[in-house]
């Protein structure tokens, strides 16, 4: 995740936010930590296995994470339109990891 | 621990959990919208925001942004069609549309520009409120057959007096009790069935385009034998959803003689027409169709206001709103999206100008032709009827992208396909006639448009070429091919 991390350091939004504030559930405490503990063994797996293939995807249960999540701290903002059918990242393409920063 | 401690340390665990789930906001209801409510001020007691952007669209946009959609821009010029193409006036003689041709002005005045404009082009009668009344569907279950085939005055007539200017209104894309967009124009219902789409289960963004389409859309008015309107569909038939051709409109229209709509002068031909298909070209395979994007989310960008964000009510081209939804996506600068879109639609009008010029020309070499035959010269009758069958081809591409209102943008590629297959019809065709003339030892090149007894005294308002709105070719090919000077055509 060498790339996806030199990314997020370099971007503007969102410098502030942790990794996990966007790729773990963070809608209550027992679901954040039940995917913190799936998630890390998956990627402990992955990593040590070589089993990943580059450049990483998103999987779609990470997307609608990331969405849940953007949808979270936002929702003000998205209160009187709809959010069903695409995610956020669809438009807004520069909070992408590789549409941001300079990499 | 005794069991009432345990009890309470859960009990405060699950009310944590709980806690953290604040309130979610919600937009402000204030009271039930009636199910057939079509005054908008009424829907804009719940929706004040969406409302007043709604009302926006009466105000005029900035002037000078876009290069070829002027309808809307401040200034109350009327921007006509007929002198921005002048080949239109030979392309359409015969038919209102070469009397009077403007440029929209936008959703605020549909009805009043029909009202305003001369009364040959609301002949085909009360059918035309289909599109621009909220009203359209009511009259259509109280009049029956009537409601097409009655005069349009007779059936406007019937409109309240509050109403009788109002355009498209909430109750046209929304459900009063939900807000979720809904399709409900007879029309489209019938339309998305044909090509394979339950219009009652699509999915929200793609209700976000065909709410549009409920009018965005070529429609076909078939006629009786007295010339009345008997219906009006969407000659969607054989094509699919994203896949809606020009092939197949053309297919459709030349399937009945019922849906040969107009008798064009010049050739004497008998000819179906094309209405504004944006839906039609922009689905098929356009690149932004392919990316998920929807006509809203173009042409109605969510904004921010407040602390919140609405769908931009007040419909525009995004050349005459900053390129903010482009900005969205792209996060190249203002300046440098609105070049990519101008010179897309600089390409399409040097190409659309090309093929108009030619069809026109072929059109008038058809009409001494079939002088030629009046004064008893033998013509070949298969090669007749080449003839007509390669000019309806041509003229049905043509006006495909000429009504069409993105000059080509909404779909560049299909665009100039569609344009140089007309090119490549009127070219076919082109070399038959001028077969014709020369065996028969007319000069093809003595043959002009005459555009100025086309262009001028034009019906009851006698309206004249106005020569400033003409569109140039902006790469100036043009002139090599035909005299720079339009009253030497």
């Amino acid at each position: 995740m060498n790339y996806q991390y030199d990314n997020f350091v370099h971007n503007g939004a969102h410098q502030n936010k942790r990794c996990i504030d966007c790729h773990l559930p963070n809608d209550n405490f027992a679901n954040h930590i039940l995917w913190k503990s799936i998630d890390g063994t998956k990627d402990v797996i992955y990593f040590y296995g070589g089993l990943y293939k580059e450049p990483i995807n998103i999987s779609d249960h990470g997307k609608k994470v990331v969405k849940e999540n953007c949808l979270f701290c936002h929702s003000e903002m998205v209160s009187r339109i709809n959010t069903e059918s695409r995610s956020c990242t669809d438009c807004h393409r520069r909070h992408t990891h590789k549409h941001t920063g300079v990499f | 621990m005794n069991k009432a401690k345990f009890l309470s340390v859960v009990f405060f665990v699950i009310l944590f959990l709980f806690a953290c789930q604040g309130p979610k906001p919600e937009s402000p209801k204030k009271f039930e919208i009636p199910e057939n409510e079509i005054e908008p001020s009424v829907w804009g007691k719940n929706y004040p925001v969406e409302y007043d952007l709604w009302k926006k669209t009466a105000e005029p946009k900035p002037s000078g942004l876009s290069r070829y959609k002027k309808g809307s821009d401040l200034g109350g010029t009327t921007y006509d069609k007929i002198s921005e193409y002048p080949f239109l006036a030979v392309i359409y003689s015969g038919m209102a549309f070469s009397v009077e041709y403007n440029e929209p002005r936008g959703h605020y005045f549909m009805l009043t520009d029909v009202l305003e404009i001369d009364p040959l082009r609301r002949g085909a009668g009360g059918v035309c409120l289909t599109c621009k009344s909220p009203y359209a569907d009511q009259l259509k279950e109280q009049l029956g057959i009537d409601y097409f085939k009655k005069t349009f005055d007779e059936v406007h007539s019937k409109i309240p007096d509050r109403h009788k200017e109002l355009g498209v209104s909430c109750i046209e894309c929304h459900n009063p009790k939900t807000m979720r967009n809904r399709i409900t124009k007879f029309t489209a219902i019938e339309a998305f069935k044909k090509i394979g789409k339950d219009p009652q289960i699509l999915e929200h963004q793609e209700l976000r385009s065909a709410v549009c389409a409920q009018c965005h859309v070529t429609y076909t008015i078939p006629k009786d034998e007295n010339k009345k309107s008997e219906y009006v569909f969407f000659p969607w038939d054989g094509s699919k959803y994203g896949d809606i051709s020009i092939e197949n409109i053309i297919k459709v229209i030349k399937s009945s003689p019922k849906y040969k709509e107009w008798t064009h002068k010049t050739t004497g031909y008998k000819l179906g027409f094309i209405r504004h298909p944006e839906y039609e070209l922009y689905t098929r395979n356009s690149v932004h169709f392919n990316a998920n994007v929807s006509c809203a989310d173009c042409h109605m960008p969510y904004k921010r206001v407040g602390s919140f964000k609405v769908s931009d009510h007040n419909i525009t081209s995004p050349l005459k709103s900053g390129m903010k939804s482009c900005i969205v996506c792209h996060s190249e600068g203002e300046e440098y999206l609105r070049n990519q879109v101008l010179t897309i639609q600089d390409r399409t009008i040097s190409t659309l100008l090309k093929a108009g010029y030619k069809l026109a020309y072929v059109a008038k070499y058809i009409e001494r032709i079939n002088g030629l035959a009046k004064d008893g010269k033998e013509i070949d009758n298969a090669v007749l009827a080449k003839i007509q069958d390669l000019y309806e081809e041509a003229v049905y591409r043509l006006i495909f992208i000429i009504a069409e209102n993105s000059v080509g943008f909404h779909n560049p590629t299909e665009t100039m396909r569609i344009l140089s297959d007309s090119i490549a019809f009127a070219s076919e065709c082109e070399k038959l006639t001028v077969r014709i003339l020369t065996e028969n030892n007319v000069d093809y090149n003595s043959i002009k448009l005459l555009l100025s007894e086309h262009l001028n005294n034009r019906g009851k308002k006698k309206l004249n070429f106005k020569p400033e709105q003409e569109f140039r070719d902006p790469y100036n090919l043009l002139y090599k091919f035909i005299p720079e000077k339009t009253e030497e055509r």
